[in-house]
């Protein structure tokens, strides 16, 4: 009983993280994009999940933006949660954003947009990209890896969290 | 040939004591022999070490001893009795008593026992309690730390009066031998952790220790290269205290004023005793100034950087950032030699002796940099940009963490300018990464950003009242999570 209740405690925690990770990582975009260093608007991202309109550009698309990615990245927080929440360490969460970045910074331009696999790879938008994928991934995998580490492999504490 | 043991002959026991201590050779370890009731005694000291005024009385009250009683038979427990002193302990073994001798207890031979009398009259040269200069306060109290480890565990203990508050005391160094105390709440603090300070602690094999914390810090976590502080130190009994009842570990180094916190994170070396004396909305505002300057002294200077090589980055709004004339020196060679500049001019702050150090001072920063100007070596945005990191970084409340950030600003900075964007954003995920990775004994150092921990990050970045601050940091992992209020 005790351990499932744990487990839940864990789960509740990666919903969090998931949130505050999306919050983050959608502020990042933005500001990148505002200092030019990234060519994707955030207009362009919602056209990806089929979302448009001019509604969009206006200062509620904004924050629209941002509380759709935060949601969004709940569902990716619980899929780290899945497949990986019981190894140790901060390196698998650099593996897991760079999954993340293979399948959203790379696959999706090739497949929609035509630009070629190296000048995408090693343009100025990419590297902000590859870097907030790796850094949204650490966050995400690392948290909810040590909070599985401390609340249900750590038998020492006696926490009612 | 040495002795191990207490011998009952008394000249085989000053024997030991001329030859291997080197008594009445060193002018300040010297013994006093007397004679109680038909049996000689020897009382041994270190002269600067021990109150003189106790040891007279005790010498005494030893003489007087031939006055009052008639006893032969029964000297010892007579000697014993009048021994009167808080800390008495019989000693067997010589080499332990020398090594109380050198601390400044004093050793006393009875001839025909196996046994010495160690008696704690220690009053070790010092100063007062003073406010440390480097974390002032507006408002609290002005005692520090000193050198004196016996004064420093009073100080907290006058602030934690639970029965629970253990002082360990542990021997480092084979030739200094120096005392440091493991302090600790024993109902509040993590079982494992202690247990894992005090096995280092002991594993540490090394002559001396006489640069006292900082080599123990070394020594104990072996951190190479590392420019971040892996403890956080304190000159302040208030601070120590606070953190004991959070569930931390301090250690104590005598002769060194500052105390060792472990474990620590990040986030614990922005935080200030000037926000907990406030209101909580005043300590959060301070707080968020804090951070934003710790932000600035690290990333202004190279975003500054950023825009002044690629204008094209700049948003209209901002487009008056950058320098308007072509300076002879390129950018990134004006704010590097600024830095270094700047550093030159701190360290010559601290060398000088104070009546020269505000002149100096004033007249080093404005008159330089106005020199520096004419001349054409800076441009003027560069002096103001690189001042403003200046000041963050003396804002950051740990001194050592100011240093560290200064290194990781450089490495930013260098590789702005080599690989301009790419490299800015580049060198800030390696140094992110590389302080996520970092670990105090087994705690993440970037705890509670990265692990994520939303009440623990609420915590940090609000100061809140205290009636709500109800639970102990998690990462200490206590034995009791919750502040009883």
């Amino acid at each position: 009983m005790k351990k499932r209740n744990e487990n839940l405690i864990v789960f509740i925690n990666s919903v969090t993280t998931g949130f505050f990770g999306g919050f983050l990582l959608s502020l990042f975009h933005l500001v990148i994009h505002f200092f030019n260093i990234s060519k994707i608007n955030h207009e362009m991202i919602l056209n990806y999940f089929f979302i448009s309109g001019k509604w969009i550009g206006k200062w509620y698309g904004y924050i629209f933006f941002v509380l759709f990615i935060s949601f969004l990245s709940i569902v990716f927080a619980l899929i780290y949660y899945v497949l990986f929440r019981k190894i140790n360490g901060w390196f698998i969460g650099v593996v897991y954003g760079l999954m993340l970045w293979t399948i959203f910074g790379l696959f999706i331009p090739l497949l929609f947009y035509d630009i070629s696999f190296t000048e995408l790879v090693t343009s100025r938008t990419n590297v902000a990209t590859i870097c907030s994928f790796i850094l949204y991934g650490v966050f995400i995998g690392y948290s909810i890896s040590y909070d599985y580490e401390i609340t249900v492999q750590d038998k020492n504490v006696e926490t009612t969290d | 040939m040495t002795y191990y043991f207490v011998q009952k002959q008394l000249e085989k026991n000053a024997e030991y004591m001329i030859n291997e201590v080197g008594a009445t050779k060193s002018f300040d370890l010297g013994f006093r022999e007397i004679v109680v009731l038909d049996r000689k005694v020897q009382v041994y000291f270190v002269n600067g070490l021990v109150d003189d005024l106790t040891v007279i009385e005790l010498l005494k009250t030893l003489v007087s001893i031939n006055d009052d009683e008639v006893e032969k038979e029964k000297v010892v427990e007579i000697i014993k009795n009048r021994l009167v002193n808080l800390q008495v302990t019989p000693e067997q073994a010589l080499d332990k008593a020398t090594d109380e001798l050198l601390s400044g207890l004093i050793v006393i031979f009875i001839d025909g026992e196996d046994e010495a009398y160690v008696v704690d009259v220690r009053m070790y040269p010092g100063r007062q309690p003073e406010e440390p200069d480097t974390e002032r306060v507006i408002r609290g109290s002005r005692d520090g730390f000193t050198e004196n480890i016996v004064s420093n565990t009073a100080l907290i203990r006058r602030r934690i009066k639970d029965k629970g508050l253990r002082n360990e005391i542990v021997k480092v160094g084979k030739r200094s031998k120096t005392e440091i105390c493991i302090s600790y709440i024993d109902s509040i603090a993590n079982e494992k952790f202690v247990k894992l300070v005090k096995s280092k602690l002991q594993e540490i094999e090394i002559d001396q220790i006489v640069m006292a914390d900082k080599a123990l810090t070394e020594l104990f976590f072996k951190d190479g290269w590392n420019p971040f502080p892996i403890v956080r130190y304190t000159e302040r009994p208030d601070v120590a205290a606070h953190h004991i009842l959070s569930g931390y570990v301090i250690l104590i180094v005598d002769t060194s004023p500052n105390v060792i916190m472990l474990p620590t994170t990040y986030f614990d070396h922005l935080e200030h005793a000037e926000e907990f004396r406030q209101t909580p909305a005043a300590g959060t505002f301070i707080r968020w100034i804090r951070i934003s300057a710790v932000l600035a002294s690290i990333l202004l200077v190279p975003v500054w950087y950023l825009f002044v090589k690629e204008p094209s980055l700049l948003p209209e709004s901002l487009s008056y950032i950058g320098p308007k004339e072509k300076g002879n020196v390129p950018i990134g060679l004006q704010l590097i030699l600024a830095d270094v500049g700047v550093e030159f001019l701190r360290m010559a702050a601290i060398h000088t002796p104070t009546p020269l150090a505000t002149a100096l001072g004033l007249i080093a920063a404005v008159l330089i940099g106005d020199i520096a100007i004419q001349v054409g070596l800076f441009s003027p945005e560069v002096i103001l940009y690189v001042a403003i990191s200046t000041v963050g970084f003396y804002v950051t409340p740990s001194y050592e963490l100011s240093v560290a950030n200064k290194i990781m600003k450089m490495f930013i900075l260098i590789m702005t300018i080599f690989f301009g964007v790419n490299g800015f954003l580049i060198s800030c995920t390696l140094s992110v990464l590389f302080l996520v990775q970092l670990k105090t004994l087994e705690i993440p150092y970037m705890w509670p950003l990265i692990p994520f921990n939303l009440p623990a990050m609420f915590r940090f970045l609000f100061r809140i009242p205290i009636n709500l601050d109800k639970r102990r940091p998690r990462i200490v992992r206590p034995k009791d999570m919750y502040r009883q209020s």
